[in-house]
């Protein structure tokens, strides 16, 4: 008998019920002797765990994502509400979470790989999106001079300089709708003086991407 | 004294290092058949792109690289061509630079980036959209296209863009705007000057807005315009007869803001400055 041929009567034998050649192999591989004493103490350890119920929210929270995905209907009691779940033993509850876990893996695969052929697609036409840019409120001084530090040294001047002028904008932007909070024309400039610092960053990661 | 010969001596000399540095430049053409509407991309670290119609249903670009410091990497996938000069070990801004003419369908889509070098497109009908740091971008004769135009200080020259959708946005270079009409133009500019002389076409959407850069307006009489200009802390000037509008979103301020209509006020103008001047003359 080989390993493999072995390997098939394994639950027999962690059930007790041995074969006269299932014993004859163990006595000759060593491996497969190990194997079995290992699957024993495993059995004979979990027996001795104490049961462990997941609270009704996690069964909730299962079932509910299971009939959304359709794998399983509803149970109505009379009356109209859902039946609660059954309670179930320790081990038993593994395959509902395998599969919800299965699920959550699969949808994350598909969403990456939808992510990375929008991004291939957008790359054709004209108007191709540029390369993504920080929200240009939450930059910094810091930021601003990391951004310099990418470009080219001969255009690092021009923009250490254009910067400044674009971070005034928005100083002054926002001094004023501090002292006009109402006025269209104040929340206008401030995001303008955004979409200003926005393109000096995106002119410099657009050249720093090439 | 000069002599003669040490005359004759100077111009061999000169004829022989200009003889010199053309020998270093490489000419390449490329040649693609393309289908309509086709997407054309030119990036170019260093050096102009020119960017003109072709013939029939053919792009040609030829490119003239000024050292062996830079190649050419170029694709055509079905209708979407991209060429893009790439620098090797030991390129400088000079040495990698490199001339791009550039023929397309009328009617294609044209991108081009460029560090440096002018920028310049003429008589299309497809979008457009350049892109440059310190590049000067000249754009003439378009019509019916979506135009966006960016640089950090390069200047920036539209001529005769006639029902155009048109977004141009300078850090600090100046714009100018010739006869250039809507139905859609937004300028952008933090302290470049903006120059706009034109009518203003009939029923368009205008709107310039600068930080500390002046906004100049030169319109015609017959002019069709509703005129809303205001600066923040500079001034408004205003040589245009308007008439008062009934209803304003605002009181204006003389001599910060104003507010007024042209003709059957066919087009919205909107001028905002933060603390630039704004002037609006009669042609």
């Amino acid at each position: 008998m080989t390993c493999t041929e072995f390997e098939k009567y394994l639950p027999d034998l962690i059930d007790g019920e041995a074969r006269s050649e299932n014993a004859a192999h163990l006595g000759e591989c060593a491996a497969c002797a190990e194997l079995v004493s290992d699957l024993k103490a495993i059995c004979s350890e979990a027996r001795n765990l104490e049961t462990c119920e997941p609270s009704p929210r996690v069964w909730a929270n299962i079932q509910r994502t299971l009939e959304a995905e359709g794998l399983i209907r509803p149970v109505l009691q009379p009356g109209g509400v859902l039946a609660e779940p059954r309670r179930r033993s320790f081990g038993a509850w593994l395959l509902p979470l395998t599969a919800l876990i299965v699920l959550g893996v699969g949808a994350l695969v598909y969403s990456n790989r939808s992510a990375v052929s929008n991004s291939t697609t957008s790359n054709v036409g004209v108007l191709k999106p540029p390369v993504v840019v920080p929200r240009a409120s939450q930059l910094d001084e810091f930021d601003d001079e990391q951004l310099v530090s990418q470009v080219a040294p001969s255009m690092r001047a021009a923009y250490a300089d254009n910067l400044r002028n674009v971070n005034a904008f928005i100083q002054d932007a926002q001094e004023d709708l501090k002292l006009n909070p109402d006025d269209d024309d104040a929340r206008h400039f401030l995001m303008e003086a955004y979409e200003q610092k926005e393109s000096v960053y995106d002119l410099a990661m657009n050249r720093s991407a090439q | 004294m000069v002599t003669r010969h040490q005359v004759g001596q100077l111009a061999i000399v000169m004829v022989v290092c200009a003889a010199t540095m053309s020998a270093t430049d490489i000419r390449r053409e490329f040649k693609y058949s393309v289908g309509p509407k086709a997407n054309i991309s030119i990036n170019n670290e260093y050096g102009p792109v020119t960017v003109k119609p072709s013939a029939g249903n053919q792009v040609i670009i030829g490119a003239t690289l000024h050292s062996d410091k830079v190649e050419i990497d170029n694709n055509q996938n079905g209708n979407r061509i991209e060429l893009k000069s790439h620098m090797l070990t030991g390129a400088t801004p000079e040495n990698a630079q490199v001339e791009f003419e550039v023929f397309v369908p009328a009617d294609a889509s044209v991108t081009v980036h460029s560090s440096t070098g002018l920028l310049h497109a003429e008589q299309l009908r497809g979008d457009l959209a350049m892109e440059g740091d310190s590049a000067q971008v000249e754009v003439r004769d378009i019509s019916h296209a979506h135009v966006h135009l960016k640089t950090l200080n390069g200047p920036i020259t539209l001529t005769n863009i006639q029902y155009g959708h048109v977004e141009v946005t300078s850090v600090g270079g100046n714009i100018t705007l010739n006869s250039v009409s809507g139905p859609y133009v937004e300028v952008t500019s933090t302290t470049g000057k903006i120059r706009y002389d034109g009518d203003f076409g009939i029923g368009g959407e205008y709107k310039m807005t600068s930080h500390t850069g002046d906004i100049d307006a030169t319109i015609p009489a017959e002019a069709s315009v509703d005129v809303t200009a205001r600066s923040v802390r500079g001034d408004v000037q205003n040589d245009f007869p308007l008439a008062p509008k009934s209803h304003s979103s605002f009181i204006p301020v003389p001599g910060r803001s104003l507010v007024g209509t042209a003709g059957k006020a066919a087009s919205s103008v909107l001028i905002r400055t933060f603390s630039g001047k704004i002037r609006l003359k009669k042609r």
